[in-house]
């Protein structure tokens, strides 16, 4: 056998695994969920109101809506790499925002009660604008894809709302009262982590990534590491102030482990290994991995810096229960199966390949 | 009619007596606390002080609590206070972070009382009113207010630091209370909250 045999085969053995793994991970997932609702939340670490579900519900959303900009942005002409990944793209977003659904539902104490959000909504809260503009860009993103022909307005439409998502998320935080979230560039950095997460995606799933991918995200690494250093530039200058108590946490206290990982591993080892001149294309889906996980961290960091130091109480600690944790992996894998689901079973009997291919 | 509280800083011995009435009063469970008085030193010996803080929920007039929650389920009462509706909560605990005064609580689990042996009977009954995966908060005593009595941390303050009453009546002792202390403040103004708890 010759070695590119080999490493095909290779390939093949691990492409055959993801969809078992990330299946039993869905499994797992739901069956957390479902211990969950049995026991009640009291199975949850509750020291912070909001913990890793919110994260990752944050992540995935992020990412939803990161691979529908890409998919817009190769419409209109740019990112001629991306091709004929378009449809692949639209497959992966609606799997996230399902699985970001997924993830809020586990983090509802209430999740029957869900049907609220039709009875009674309160159109003053954020909560609701994110559920209706998910609902909506998850409905807009089947058509697009489902439509026999490309809509260049449908897809822009598209584009819109998804960005309208990353964009209430991040106000959810920054209207806070909390100090540490009051900042008017958290929209931004949702903005620019849910790209990350959707280039990095796009540079894991894909066979012989387009190196330009690869130096999009050697491009937004460091700008999302450069907003991280200017909130804490910010927060901390004027010394004794509610935002500087929060950022020490990240700097110098409980939380410093994790916001230096989140720097070395999440950005700097990544940025080393897309920059390494000899990199392989293993080394590239390792960096990109980093990246994603390096988004979940920041995140994750980001919530509980601004939780720990409540008003006029002391410190809390906060680190995820397992069942806390399975859930997290359930939702992640829950996107990665529905996503190759979607590509196995629906990308070639979608209208829109029907038209292709003739 | 807007209810409110005034609560005298230098009345208050910092002793948690409301906080225990509190509890007593709602049956909330292990570590939830409605309300809760903070302790701060300041200043070293001789000159050093203690300063006692109760804090509760403020019953604001523009609460963020209400603005942020996606169903309704958090609302100002006519008679000013903000209460939640337990049947209509799903448990996002997007008020706990939009309050500025972390003074709400998630119940986890109507299952772990005071003591190992399992719930006293009191303990069964009072958890029934608090409905797990769902916020809750001080209302005022409600069920106490409609029956004409005071809320039971006023009741029991042994320094008579605490004042409740309606802030729209001019004879009120609250009104009065504001009226000759002009400098009355409230917590976190900046927040545009405008509480209708005051401190003097």
């Amino acid at each position: 056998m010759t070695n590119s045999a080999s490493n095909e085969a290779k390939r093949s053995t691990a492409g055959n695994l993801i969809l078992p793994v990330a299946g039993l991970l869905a499994v797992i997932g739901i069956a957390c969920w479902v211990v969950q609702l049995i026991a009640g939340p009291s199975v949850l670490a509750d020291t912070i109101p909001w913990g890793v579900y919110i994260a990752a519900f944050f992540l995935l959303a992020g990412a939803g809506s990161g691979l529908v900009i890409l998919a817009a942005a190769n419409s209109f002409g740019f990112l001629s790499a991306l091709k004929d990944l378009r449809r692949s793209l639209l497959i992966g977003a609606a799997a996230s925002y399902i699985a970001a659904g997924f993830m809020i539902l586990m983090d509802l104490g209430q999740p029957v009660r869900i049907f609220n959000f039709f009875v009674s909504p309160n159109f003053t809260s954020m909560f609701v604008w994110d559920f209706l503009f998910l609902a909506l860009t998850l409905v807009l993103v089947l058509v697009c894809f489902f439509r026999k022909g490309e809509n260049k307005v449908l897809i822009g439409l598209t584009a819109v709302t998804a960005l309208g998502i990353v964009l209430i998320e991040g106000w959810i935080l920054a209207v806070n009262p909390i100090a540490v979230w009051s900042s008017a560039l958290i929209p931004v950095v949702f903005l620019v982590e849910a790209l990350i997460v959707a280039v990095a995606l796009v540079l894991t799933a894909k066979k012989d990534a387009p190196e330009g991918l690869s130096k999009i995200l050697i491009g937004l690494l460091p700008l999302v590491l450069l907003f991280s250093l200017i909130e804490v530039f910010t927060g901390n200058y004027m010394g004794a102030s509610a935002e500087a108590a929060g950022m020490k946490l990240l700097i110098t206290g409980s939380l410093a482990p994790f916001y230096w990982g989140w720097i070395v591993l999440g950005v700097l080892l990544p940025l080393v290994l897309l920059l390494w001149k000899g990199k392989s294309a293993s080394l590239v889906k390792v960096a990109a991995v980093l990246a994603i996980c390096g988004v979940l961290l920041a995140k994750m960091n980001l919530l509980i810096a601004g939780q720990a130091l409540p008003f006029e109480g002391a410190q809390v600690t906060y680190f995820p229960s397992l069942i806390e944790i399975g859930g997290l992996l359930g939702g992640l894998g829950l996107a990665v199966f529905l996503f190759v689901i979607g590509s196995n079973y629906l990308q070639d009997k979608s209208p829109a390949a029907v038209s292709k291919d003739e | 009619m807007r209810y409110g509280m005034v609560i005298s800083l230098s009345r208050c011995i910092g002793c948690n007596s409301c906080s225990v009435a509190c509890k007593h009063e709602n049956g909330t469970g292990p570590g939830v606390f409605w309300r809760r008085v903070v302790i701060t030193e300041s200043g070293k010996y001789p000159q050093a002080a203690m300063h006692a803080l109760p804090l509760l929920c403020n019953h604001c007039e523009d609460p963020s609590c209400a603005k942020v929650c996606p169903v309704k389920a958090t609302r100002v009462n006519a008679d000013g206070v903000v209460t939640i509706d337990a049947k209509k909560c799903i448990g996002c605990r997007y008020c706990m972070t939009a309050c500025p005064y972390n003074v709400r609580s998630f119940v986890t689990s109507n299952t772990k009382g005071y003591y190992d042996e399992g719930l006293t009977d009191y303990e069964k009954v009072a958890y029934e009113d608090h409905k797990v995966g769902t916020v809750e908060k001080c209302t005022f005593c409600t069920q106490r207010v409609e029956e004409g009595r005071d809320p039971a941390c006023v009741a029991t303050c042994p320094a008579k630091a605490l004042f409740f009453g309606d802030l729209d009546d001019p004879g009120s002792q609250v009104t009065k209370l504001l009226a000759d202390n002009p400098n009355a403040k409230s917590l976190k103004p900046e927040a545009g909250t405008k509480p209708k708890v005051f401190y003097i």
